[in-house]
């Protein structure tokens, strides 16, 4: 199916802009997604996360819109399909995991009609033919007893057997991509553990390609084969998941792997990065970073990092990181 | 100096017997219960005989999936509910039935810090109004002193005096949780209860709220109840914990008794699911499968044993008395001396 050898989704210089914000919420986001891989997005809320999924899918919230850049999805221009294509894709070839399972779920529809639907619209089975398949679903999902609970409503469901019930629905279409918006957030540690696992089950699978979006470093580890770490709309690092979770390099990245692990310093305090990110995207010159950022007084780069903005620059095996500190780092050990 | 005299000064300079020392536990709960009654015969038994006491400046942990109750204590000990059975005491005061000034007296002595800091707070009201609302409330200064007041409580969370003036919506989840905190600290409570306080939050922003709890806490000798799903954020404010299981408390134990031997499988396996490797990366171990049963019709014998690893027949016959592991120690459990004491809890610990 796939006439070139581009990966399954290519994402080039996206830009998001809501109308009266001076900045772009997404601004020059380059990021690409293959079969069977798992990319982890992490980041602030606000940092623009979940903004990249619903522009995949194209559904931003009133207002905002797609301000430049290309998306193309198995080859195809997602940004100039017509609705009619981009429906059948909707929910057929790409499928979404939300936060509340719950709050996605319609209150007064039996879960079995709900993960029924895509099959009658997009494969055009019949009912009977489509509950078979949605008996398949559950199963396949581990839900027990999937005839009972095909007729129960969602407020019958527990979150983490909601979320099962998303994730069956999100299958029903096929899909080659399945875009996990902090799928285990609102769920208990000990779930949490259960649908990361039956995340990865299926992408193996089904070599299904993963879009993970968390703010939790250390819950990408157990999934992820590749990370981007999201600040204020732009990527700030991404690489392979060992080496950014292992070696993380922007001081950024750095920061939120000691507040992931919530380990104390000696005198008892946690490690947090200081402030908070709401507003850095509307500074107008320099990394957007910096006020928050130790590294750029360490370095004596405070001039530099105030006033010209960093780019992506690549390692050898792959590993880019948008900050000049690590940069002049580089330089002085070459 | 006569002998008499000696006698006196001695008594005097020394210290009291040790018995009267003991002072009574700041909150006491003896096997609170509240059943949501859904007919005559019919009832959710949501927390079923919990008893727990909770000392002078002392934090205690209280761990649980989602529908173990939790969040019911939380409702119970600030009186938002009334309770079927047993008893609370705060300040040695029994609070089931207070009411009129009491009640009012009361809701100042304990405060709540909920989940979600946007639901907490009205969208429509400036942040100082809602701040000072409770002042208001509770006729306390006048308009200025007031104003006053919830200025010096905003520089005490961490927040500049623009806050005062704002709205929700220009806040971040940080920084309205700040705010609730700070507003539930202006009534200058004795006894404050934070219900998931970090839930809804970055992991950023978690570990700064934590700090600032820390922080609050020693400064005002606060006592407090920390409720939580996930034991990596009480591990650090809380100086004991107990898990609870479908109503009911199966072990309480200090922090570090209860991190390094975990008596209660149940209890393991929560730690299992919640901790992270030697090099710190989240690695959770699945020993527990499927969810919590529904508390309208709870397993008979001990409540865990459908989810139980170790669970044999006696299990699912006799529920098991809560027992003494060690002094400080108590576990619900039949075969808690036979477990294998488990590998250390790795646990990023320090």
């Amino acid at each position: 199916m796939n006439k070139t050898n581009e990966p399954l989704l290519v994402i080039e210089d996206l830009k998001v802009a809501f109308p009266g914000q001076p900045t772009p919420v997404i601004d020059g986001l380059s990021l690409t997604l293959d079969r069977g891989e798992v990319l982890a997005l992490v980041g602030e809320s606000g940092s623009g996360k979940s903004m990249t999924a619903l522009s995949l899918m194209r559904l931003l919230p009133a207002g905002g819109a797609i301000a430049g850049g290309r998306i193309r999805f198995d080859g195809e221009d997602v940004l100039s399909l017509p609705d009619r294509q981009m429906n059948r894709l909707r929910g057929g070839r790409m499928a979404m995991l939300f936060q509340q399972p719950q709050a996605m779920l319609d209150p007064t529809a039996r879960v079995g009609t709900q993960i029924a639907e895509p099959l009658r619209l997009h494969r055009g089975l019949v009912r009977r033919a489509a509950m078979g398949r949605v008996l398949e679903l559950l199963r396949d999902v581990g839900i027990p007893d999937p005839a009972v609970r095909a007729r129960c409503f969602s407020h019958e469901l527990s979150g983490g057997m909601a979320q099962r019930v998303m994730m069956a629905a999100a299958l029903s279409g096929d899909p080659d991509m399945l875009i996990a918006d902090e799928p285990t957030t609102a769920l208990d540690v000990t779930v949490q553990a259960q649908i990361l696992r039956l995340i990865d089950e299926e992408r193996r699978k089904r070599n299904l390609a993963t879009l993970l979006i968390t703010h939790d470093l250390a819950v990408v580890a157990a999934l992820a084969d590749r990370v981007a770490v999201m600040y204020a709309g732009r990527i700030v690092e991404e690489g392979p998941a060992k080496a950014v979770l292992q070696a993380p390099q922007h001081p950024y990245t750095r920061a939120l792997m000691r507040c992931s692990l919530l380990v104390p310093d000696p005198s008892g305090q946690l490690l947090s990065i200081p402030g908070s990110g709401t507003h850095a995207r509307d500074l107008t010159c320099g990394c957007r970073f910096h006020p928050r950022c130790s590294a750029a007084a360490e370095h004596g780069l405070a001039g530099r990092c105030m006033r010209s903005e960093p780019t992506l620059k690549p390692d050898p095996d792959g590993h880019v990181t948008r900050c000049w500190a690590v940069e002049a780092e580089k330089e002085t050990a070459a | 100096m006569n002998s008499y005299t000696l006698l006196q000064t001695v008594l005097r300079n020394t210290p009291e017997p040790a018995g009267a020392a003991v002072q009574p536990p700041f909150v006491e709960v003896d096997e609170l219960a509240k059943h949501y009654f859904l007919s005559r015969s019919f009832s959710i038994k949501s927390v079923d005989g919990v008893s727990f006491a909770i000392r002078q400046g002392e934090v205690l942990g209280l761990v649980g999936e989602s529908g173990c109750g939790k969040s019911t204590i939380a409702r119970l000990l600030t009186r938002q509910t009334s309770p079927t059975g047993g008893e609370v005491k705060i300040a040695g005061q029994a609070i089931t039935d207070v009411d009129g000034e009491d009640l009012k007296r009361l809701r100042r002595t304990v405060q709540l810090v909920f989940q979600d800091p946007f639901g907490a707070l009205d969208p429509r009201m400036r942040i100082g109004t809602s701040m000072e609302a409770p002042l208001a409330q509770h006729h306390i200064g006048t308009r200025e002193e007031r104003r006053d007041k919830v200025m010096r409580m905003l520089a005490e969370v961490g927040l500049d005096e623009s806050f005062y003036e704002r709205y929700p919506r220009q806040c971040s989840g940080g920084q309205l949780q700040r705010v609730v905190i700070g507003r539930a600290l202006l009534l200058e409570p004795r006894f404050l209860i934070c219900d998931e306080p970090t839930s809804a939050l970055d992991a950023s922003m978690r570990t700064q709220i934590l700090n600032l709890l820390t922080d609050l806490k020693r400064r005002h000798g606060l006592t407090m109840l920390m409720i939580s799903h996930d034991l990596r954020v009480v591990r650090h404010i809380c100086d004991r914990i107990a898990v609870m299981y479908l109503g009911r408390i199966v072990e309480v134990a200090d922090r570090d008794a209860l991190f390094k031997t975990p008596r209660h499988p149940y209890t393991r396996a929560l730690i299992a699911a919640s901790m992270l490797d030697r090099t710190g990366l989240y690695a959770p171990e699945i020993q527990l499968r499927g969810d919590l049963p529904s508390p309208l019709n709870p397993p008979r014998g001990c409540r865990f044993h459908t989810r139980c690893a170790h669970a044999q027949a006696k299990c699912a016959q006799a529920e098991p008395k809560f027992e003494a592991a060690s002094e400080s120690h108590q576990v619900r459990c039949h075969f808690w001396r036979d477990l294998q004491p488990d590998r250390p809890a790795q646990a990023g610990s320090p």
